[in-house]
Protein backbone atom coordinates (compact mmCIF):
# COMPACT_ATOMS: atom_id res chain seq x y z
CA UNK A 1 0.00 0.00 0.00
CA UNK A 2 1.44 2.91 -1.01
CA UNK A 3 2.63 6.19 2.11
CA UNK A 4 -0.37 8.42 0.73
CA UNK A 5 -3.42 5.24 1.18
CA UNK A 6 -1.60 4.19 4.49
CA UNK A 7 -1.83 8.01 5.90
CA UNK A 8 -5.61 8.34 4.30
CA UNK A 9 -6.01 5.08 5.99
CA UNK A 10 -4.81 6.67 9.20
CA UNK A 11 -6.85 9.72 9.03
CA UNK A 12 -9.88 7.56 8.65
CA UNK A 13 -10.24 7.20 12.39
CA UNK A 14 -9.44 10.60 13.27
CA UNK A 15 -11.96 12.57 14.81
CA UNK A 16 -13.42 15.23 12.59
CA UNK A 17 -14.58 17.54 15.08
CA UNK A 18 -15.45 18.05 18.57
CA UNK A 19 -17.60 20.24 20.53
CA UNK A 20 -15.78 22.10 23.06
CA UNK A 21 -17.61 25.61 22.54
CA UNK A 22 -21.02 25.09 21.13
CA UNK A 23 -22.56 28.42 20.51
CA UNK A 24 -25.87 28.90 22.17
CA UNK A 25 -28.55 31.37 22.34
CA UNK A 26 -28.90 31.56 26.02
CA UNK A 27 -30.70 34.74 26.93
CA UNK A 28 -33.84 35.46 26.53
CA UNK A 29 -34.53 38.76 24.55
CA UNK A 30 -35.25 41.80 26.84
CA UNK A 31 -38.63 42.90 27.73
CA UNK A 32 -39.57 46.53 27.54
CA UNK A 33 -42.26 48.30 29.32
CA UNK A 34 -43.44 51.72 28.43
CA UNK A 35 -42.84 53.74 31.52
CA UNK A 36 -46.36 55.75 30.95
CA UNK A 37 -47.99 52.35 31.62
CA UNK A 38 -46.77 52.51 35.26
CA UNK A 39 -49.91 55.02 36.62
CA UNK A 40 -51.49 53.55 39.43
CA UNK A 41 -50.73 52.30 42.69
CA UNK A 42 -51.99 48.90 42.60
CA UNK A 43 -50.54 48.53 38.81
CA UNK A 44 -47.61 50.23 39.24
CA UNK A 45 -46.49 47.18 42.49
CA UNK A 46 -47.96 44.75 39.95
CA UNK A 47 -46.06 45.51 37.17
CA UNK A 48 -42.94 45.69 39.00
CA UNK A 49 -43.27 42.84 40.97
CA UNK A 50 -44.41 40.94 37.04
CA UNK A 51 -41.29 42.82 35.88
CA UNK A 52 -38.84 41.01 38.65
CA UNK A 53 -40.61 37.98 37.99
CA UNK A 54 -39.98 37.69 34.27
CA UNK A 55 -35.74 38.74 34.68
CA UNK A 56 -35.48 36.48 37.61
CA UNK A 57 -37.05 33.40 35.30
CA UNK A 58 -34.69 35.05 32.62
CA UNK A 59 -31.51 34.61 34.83
CA UNK A 60 -32.73 31.33 36.23
CA UNK A 61 -33.28 29.45 32.57
CA UNK A 62 -29.83 31.09 31.13
CA UNK A 63 -28.13 29.82 34.33
CA UNK A 64 -29.46 26.35 34.30
CA UNK A 65 -28.55 26.11 30.04
CA UNK A 66 -25.29 27.67 30.51
CA UNK A 67 -24.33 25.37 33.18
CA UNK A 68 -25.54 22.16 31.44
CA UNK A 69 -22.89 23.69 28.18
CA UNK A 70 -20.15 24.11 31.13
CA UNK A 71 -20.98 20.69 32.55
CA UNK A 72 -20.38 19.01 28.80
CA UNK A 73 -16.88 21.01 28.77
CA UNK A 74 -16.33 20.26 32.00
CA UNK A 75 -17.08 16.40 31.13
CA UNK A 76 -14.33 16.77 27.77
CA UNK A 77 -12.19 18.52 29.72
CA UNK A 78 -11.39 16.31 32.84
CA UNK A 79 -11.69 13.31 30.04
CA UNK A 80 -8.55 14.91 28.38
CA UNK A 81 -6.82 14.98 31.49
CA UNK A 82 -7.57 11.48 32.84
CA UNK A 83 -6.65 10.37 28.97
CA UNK A 84 -3.76 12.08 29.14
CA UNK A 85 -2.37 10.65 32.02
CA UNK A 86 -3.94 7.51 30.98
CA UNK A 87 -6.65 7.07 33.66
CA UNK A 88 -8.87 6.09 30.58
CA UNK A 89 -11.77 5.22 33.43
CA UNK A 90 -11.61 8.23 35.17
CA UNK A 91 -12.10 9.99 31.60
CA UNK A 92 -14.91 7.73 31.07
CA UNK A 93 -16.79 8.45 34.38
CA UNK A 94 -17.00 12.32 33.63
CA UNK A 95 -18.54 11.65 30.41
CA UNK A 96 -20.79 9.18 31.66
CA UNK A 97 -21.93 11.20 35.08
CA UNK A 98 -22.60 14.48 32.46
CA UNK A 99 -25.08 12.47 29.92
CA UNK A 100 -26.67 11.61 33.14
CA UNK A 101 -27.29 14.82 34.47
CA UNK A 102 -30.60 15.84 33.44
CA UNK A 103 -31.00 18.31 30.43
CA UNK A 104 -32.32 22.12 30.80
CA UNK A 105 -35.96 22.68 29.68
CA UNK A 106 -35.05 25.26 27.85
CA UNK A 107 -32.48 23.91 25.38
CA UNK A 108 -33.00 23.55 21.76
CA UNK A 109 -33.28 19.83 20.95
CA UNK A 110 -31.34 19.98 17.95
CA UNK A 111 -28.82 21.73 20.62
CA UNK A 112 -28.84 19.12 22.86
CA UNK A 113 -28.64 15.82 20.53
CA UNK A 114 -25.25 17.09 19.37
CA UNK A 115 -23.71 18.20 22.86
CA UNK A 116 -24.54 14.80 23.63
CA UNK A 117 -23.77 12.59 20.69
CA UNK A 118 -20.36 14.23 21.12
CA UNK A 119 -20.13 12.87 24.49
CA UNK A 120 -21.18 9.39 23.30
CA UNK A 121 -19.05 9.25 20.36
CA UNK A 122 -16.64 9.89 22.62
CA UNK A 123 -17.74 7.28 25.07
CA UNK A 124 -17.68 4.86 21.96
CA UNK A 125 -14.16 5.99 20.97
CA UNK A 126 -12.71 5.04 23.85
CA UNK A 127 -14.16 1.94 24.51
CA UNK A 128 -12.61 1.06 20.97
CA UNK A 129 -9.56 1.97 21.98
CA UNK A 130 -9.61 -0.53 24.85
CA UNK A 131 -10.07 -3.33 22.32
CA UNK A 132 -13.92 -3.27 23.78
CA UNK A 133 -16.25 -3.32 20.85
CA UNK A 134 -19.56 -3.97 22.48
CA UNK A 135 -19.61 -1.30 25.17
CA UNK A 136 -18.46 0.89 21.93
CA UNK A 137 -21.44 0.11 19.75
CA UNK A 138 -23.52 0.68 23.08
CA UNK A 139 -22.70 4.41 23.11
CA UNK A 140 -22.88 4.82 19.35
CA UNK A 141 -25.83 3.43 18.77
CA UNK A 142 -27.07 5.17 22.47
CA UNK A 143 -25.69 8.84 20.71
CA UNK A 144 -28.09 7.69 17.72
CA UNK A 145 -30.67 7.42 19.23
CA UNK A 146 -30.28 11.23 20.48
CA UNK A 147 -31.54 11.94 17.01
CA UNK A 148 -29.82 12.21 13.49
CA UNK A 149 -28.54 15.22 11.51
CA UNK A 150 -26.82 15.86 8.29
CA UNK A 151 -23.50 16.55 10.74
CA UNK A 152 -20.31 15.32 12.13
CA UNK A 153 -21.46 14.46 14.61
CA UNK A 154 -24.26 11.94 13.37
CA UNK A 155 -21.15 11.17 10.93
CA UNK A 156 -19.06 10.19 13.91
CA UNK A 157 -21.18 8.11 15.43
CA UNK A 158 -22.39 5.91 12.12
CA UNK A 159 -17.82 5.29 11.50
CA UNK A 160 -17.73 4.53 15.52
CA UNK A 161 -20.76 2.14 15.18
CA UNK A 162 -19.14 0.52 11.41
CA UNK A 163 -15.72 0.03 13.64
CA UNK A 164 -16.97 -1.77 16.44
CA UNK A 165 -19.33 -4.17 14.07
CA UNK A 166 -16.64 -4.64 11.98
CA UNK A 167 -14.69 -5.98 15.25
CA UNK A 168 -17.48 -8.16 16.00
CA UNK A 169 -17.27 -9.63 12.75
CA UNK A 170 -20.72 -7.86 10.98
CA UNK A 171 -18.88 -6.52 8.27
CA UNK A 172 -21.54 -5.72 5.78
CA UNK A 173 -23.47 -3.87 8.35
CA UNK A 174 -20.57 -1.76 8.88
CA UNK A 175 -20.23 -0.82 5.19
CA UNK A 176 -24.37 0.43 5.46
CA UNK A 177 -22.91 2.45 8.13
CA UNK A 178 -19.51 3.63 6.58
CA UNK A 179 -21.66 4.32 3.60
CA UNK A 180 -23.93 6.63 5.61
CA UNK A 181 -21.49 8.43 6.99
CA UNK A 182 -20.13 9.07 3.82
CA UNK A 183 -23.42 10.44 2.27
CA UNK A 184 -23.53 12.65 5.03
CA UNK A 185 -19.96 13.96 4.56
CA UNK A 186 -20.40 14.27 0.15
CA UNK A 187 -23.72 16.65 1.29
CA UNK A 188 -21.34 18.81 3.76
CA UNK A 189 -18.70 18.71 1.15
CA UNK A 190 -21.69 19.89 -1.75
CA UNK A 191 -22.71 22.39 0.60
CA UNK A 192 -19.40 23.59 1.41
CA UNK A 193 -18.38 24.09 -1.79
CA UNK A 194 -21.18 25.58 -3.34
CA UNK A 195 -20.94 28.11 -0.57
CA UNK A 196 -17.57 28.80 -1.61
CA UNK A 197 -18.54 29.06 -5.21
CA UNK A 198 -21.69 31.44 -4.76
CA UNK A 199 -19.29 34.17 -3.16
CA UNK B 1 -43.31 59.02 46.71
CA UNK B 2 -42.56 59.80 43.07
CA UNK B 3 -38.73 59.51 43.16
CA UNK B 4 -38.87 56.37 45.25
CA UNK B 5 -41.11 54.60 42.79
CA UNK B 6 -38.79 55.78 40.03
CA UNK B 7 -35.62 54.45 42.28
CA UNK B 8 -37.34 51.08 42.39
CA UNK B 9 -38.07 51.15 38.89
CA UNK B 10 -34.40 51.57 38.15
CA UNK B 11 -33.20 49.31 40.68
CA UNK B 12 -35.50 46.52 39.20
CA UNK B 13 -34.37 47.11 36.14
CA UNK B 14 -30.64 46.95 36.97
CA UNK B 15 -31.32 43.66 38.92
CA UNK B 16 -32.68 42.02 36.05
CA UNK B 17 -30.09 43.73 33.35
CA UNK B 18 -27.26 41.61 35.32
CA UNK B 19 -29.48 38.41 35.90
CA UNK B 20 -29.85 38.49 32.23
CA UNK B 21 -26.12 39.54 31.00
CA UNK B 22 -27.14 42.80 29.60
CA UNK B 23 -27.34 41.07 26.21
CA UNK B 24 -28.71 43.63 24.05
CA UNK B 25 -26.13 46.07 25.14
CA UNK B 26 -23.94 47.49 22.06
CA UNK B 27 -20.24 46.55 22.10
CA UNK B 28 -17.61 49.05 22.95
CA UNK B 29 -16.84 48.40 18.84
CA UNK B 30 -20.49 49.57 17.80
CA UNK B 31 -20.49 52.19 20.58
CA UNK B 32 -17.04 53.96 19.45
CA UNK B 33 -18.30 53.84 15.92
CA UNK B 34 -21.46 55.48 16.07
CA UNK B 35 -20.69 57.94 18.48
CA UNK B 36 -17.95 58.75 16.30
CA UNK B 37 -19.98 59.27 13.14
CA UNK B 38 -22.94 61.64 15.53
CA UNK B 39 -19.79 63.74 16.66
CA UNK B 40 -18.39 64.29 13.20
CA UNK B 41 -21.79 65.25 11.88
CA UNK B 42 -22.68 67.79 15.02
CA UNK B 43 -19.33 69.27 14.40
CA UNK B 44 -19.68 70.03 10.66
CA UNK B 45 -23.10 71.02 11.19
CA UNK B 46 -22.60 73.29 14.43
CA UNK B 47 -19.24 75.26 12.41
CA UNK B 48 -20.93 75.34 9.08
CA UNK B 49 -24.05 77.32 10.88
CA UNK B 50 -21.21 79.15 12.78
CA UNK B 51 -19.48 80.26 9.70
CA UNK B 52 -22.49 80.60 7.22
CA UNK B 53 -22.93 84.66 6.26
CA UNK B 54 -26.37 84.40 5.40
CA UNK B 55 -29.04 82.34 7.53
CA UNK B 56 -30.11 78.75 6.61
CA UNK B 57 -27.06 78.16 4.04
CA UNK B 58 -26.20 75.60 6.43
CA UNK B 59 -28.79 73.68 6.47
CA UNK B 60 -28.20 73.41 2.48
CA UNK B 61 -27.76 69.93 1.29
CA UNK B 62 -24.11 69.03 -0.52
CA UNK B 63 -24.04 69.55 -3.96
CA UNK B 64 -24.13 66.99 -6.45
CA UNK B 65 -20.05 65.81 -6.60
CA UNK B 66 -19.46 67.22 -3.40
CA UNK B 67 -18.61 63.45 -1.76
CA UNK B 68 -16.24 63.10 -5.13
CA UNK B 69 -14.59 66.14 -3.04
CA UNK B 70 -14.69 64.78 0.14
CA UNK B 71 -13.12 61.51 -0.98
CA UNK B 72 -10.54 63.38 -2.93
CA UNK B 73 -9.66 66.81 -1.97
CA UNK B 74 -8.06 69.48 -3.88
CA UNK B 75 -4.36 69.88 -3.10
CA UNK B 76 -5.13 73.75 -2.19
CA UNK B 77 -7.72 72.61 0.33
CA UNK B 78 -5.26 69.73 2.54
CA UNK B 79 -4.20 70.82 5.78
CA UNK B 80 -7.83 72.44 5.94
CA UNK B 81 -8.04 76.44 6.50
CA UNK B 82 -6.71 78.02 4.08
CA UNK B 83 -10.03 78.61 1.93
CA UNK B 84 -11.10 82.08 2.57
CA UNK B 85 -13.83 83.81 0.18
CA UNK B 86 -15.44 86.99 0.24
CA UNK B 87 -18.08 86.92 -2.74
CA UNK B 88 -21.14 87.47 -2.00
CA UNK B 89 -22.61 84.95 -3.91
CA UNK B 90 -24.88 82.85 -1.94
CA UNK B 91 -23.90 79.45 -4.00
CA UNK B 92 -20.30 79.47 -3.95
CA UNK B 93 -20.21 80.57 -0.83
CA UNK B 94 -22.56 77.45 0.72
CA UNK B 95 -20.26 75.23 -1.21
CA UNK B 96 -16.84 76.88 0.60
CA UNK B 97 -18.18 76.89 3.84
CA UNK B 98 -19.11 73.08 3.90
CA UNK B 99 -15.64 72.35 2.63
CA UNK B 100 -13.69 74.51 4.85
CA UNK B 101 -15.50 72.77 7.69
CA UNK B 102 -14.99 69.46 6.79
CA UNK B 103 -11.12 69.64 5.86
CA UNK B 104 -10.67 71.58 8.98
CA UNK B 105 -11.98 68.92 11.18
CA UNK B 106 -8.96 67.01 12.03
CA UNK B 107 -8.48 64.05 14.20
CA UNK B 108 -9.12 60.65 14.17
CA UNK B 109 -12.36 61.26 13.90
CA UNK B 110 -12.61 63.59 11.10
CA UNK B 111 -13.17 62.77 7.74
CA UNK B 112 -9.06 61.48 6.80
CA UNK B 113 -9.06 59.51 9.53
CA UNK B 114 -12.40 57.74 9.25
CA UNK B 115 -11.20 57.43 5.28
CA UNK B 116 -7.91 55.69 6.90
CA UNK B 117 -9.92 53.64 9.17
CA UNK B 118 -12.34 52.30 6.31
CA UNK B 119 -9.57 51.94 4.15
CA UNK B 120 -8.11 49.49 6.88
CA UNK B 121 -11.72 48.08 7.45
CA UNK B 122 -11.57 46.92 3.66
CA UNK B 123 -8.39 45.61 3.87
CA UNK B 124 -9.40 43.43 6.81
CA UNK B 125 -12.58 42.65 5.06
CA UNK B 126 -10.18 41.22 2.19
CA UNK B 127 -8.04 39.64 4.07
CA UNK B 128 -10.44 38.08 5.94
CA UNK B 129 -12.55 36.77 2.74
CA UNK B 130 -9.10 35.38 1.70
CA UNK B 131 -8.73 33.14 4.86
CA UNK B 132 -12.33 32.20 4.95
CA UNK B 133 -11.95 30.77 1.23
CA UNK B 134 -8.44 29.06 2.08
CA UNK B 135 -9.80 27.25 5.60
CA UNK B 136 -12.75 25.93 3.31
CA UNK B 137 -11.17 24.69 0.87
CA UNK B 138 -8.74 23.22 4.06
CA UNK B 139 -11.89 21.76 5.32
CA UNK B 140 -12.95 20.89 1.74
CA UNK B 141 -9.98 18.31 1.66
CA UNK B 142 -10.56 16.74 4.66
CA UNK B 143 -13.95 15.86 3.55
CA UNK B 144 -13.03 14.19 0.20
CA UNK B 145 -10.53 12.16 2.34
CA UNK B 146 -12.78 11.41 4.85
CA UNK B 147 -15.18 10.37 1.70
CA UNK B 148 -12.56 8.62 -0.47
CA UNK B 149 -11.38 7.13 2.70
CA UNK B 150 -14.88 5.80 4.03
CA UNK B 151 -15.01 5.05 -0.27
CA UNK B 152 -11.85 2.47 -0.09
CA UNK B 153 -12.94 0.91 3.22
CA UNK B 154 -16.45 -0.35 2.14
CA UNK B 155 -15.18 -1.58 -1.39
CA UNK B 156 -12.36 -3.39 0.88
CA UNK B 157 -15.47 -5.21 2.33
CA UNK B 158 -17.04 -5.81 -0.97
CA UNK B 159 -14.39 -7.18 -2.17
CA UNK B 160 -14.55 -9.51 0.82
CA UNK B 161 -17.85 -10.31 0.44
CA UNK B 162 -18.24 -10.78 -3.35
CA UNK B 163 -21.98 -12.19 -3.21
CA UNK B 164 -23.25 -9.34 -1.15
CA UNK B 165 -24.88 -7.12 -3.91
CA UNK B 166 -25.74 -4.36 -1.52
CA UNK B 167 -22.22 -3.69 -0.68
CA UNK B 168 -20.92 -4.08 -3.78
CA UNK B 169 -23.70 -1.33 -5.07
CA UNK B 170 -22.02 0.77 -2.03
CA UNK B 171 -18.61 0.34 -3.43
CA UNK B 172 -19.66 2.38 -6.50
CA UNK B 173 -21.32 4.63 -5.30
CA UNK B 174 -18.48 5.84 -2.79
CA UNK B 175 -15.93 5.37 -5.78
CA UNK B 176 -18.06 7.85 -8.16
CA UNK B 177 -18.46 10.29 -5.33
CA UNK B 178 -14.71 9.65 -3.97
CA UNK B 179 -14.23 10.56 -7.61
CA UNK B 180 -16.26 13.98 -7.91
CA UNK B 181 -15.18 15.29 -4.65
CA UNK B 182 -11.73 14.94 -5.82
CA UNK B 183 -12.12 16.70 -8.84
CA UNK B 184 -14.50 19.43 -6.91
CA UNK B 185 -11.68 19.92 -4.42
CA UNK B 186 -8.63 20.26 -6.98
CA UNK B 187 -11.12 22.94 -8.20
CA UNK B 188 -11.55 24.92 -5.13
CA UNK B 189 -7.03 24.94 -4.71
Amino acid sequence: MSPRLEHRRAQLWKPQRRLWEPQRRLWEPQRRLSRGRLLGRSGFWGLCLLFAALLGGCGDQAHTAAAWIESAAAAHAEADTALESAQVGQGRDALVRFLAEPIPADMATEDVRVVRQDAHWRLAEMALDEGEPVRALRHANGGLAEGRGRDVFTANLLVSRGRAREALNDPLRAASDYHEALQINDALLHELLDGVESE
Amino acid sequence: MTHRRTHLVLATLCVGLVACGGSSAPSSSEDRTSGGEATTTRAATTRAASTAPYAGEAEATPEPGMMDDMASPPPSMEGGGAVQTTRPSRQPQRQTVQVETIHRDPGPQGVGGARLEFTALMGTESEFATALSQNRCEDARDLRDRICDLSERICDIAESHPDHVDTRARCRDGARRCETATDRVDACD
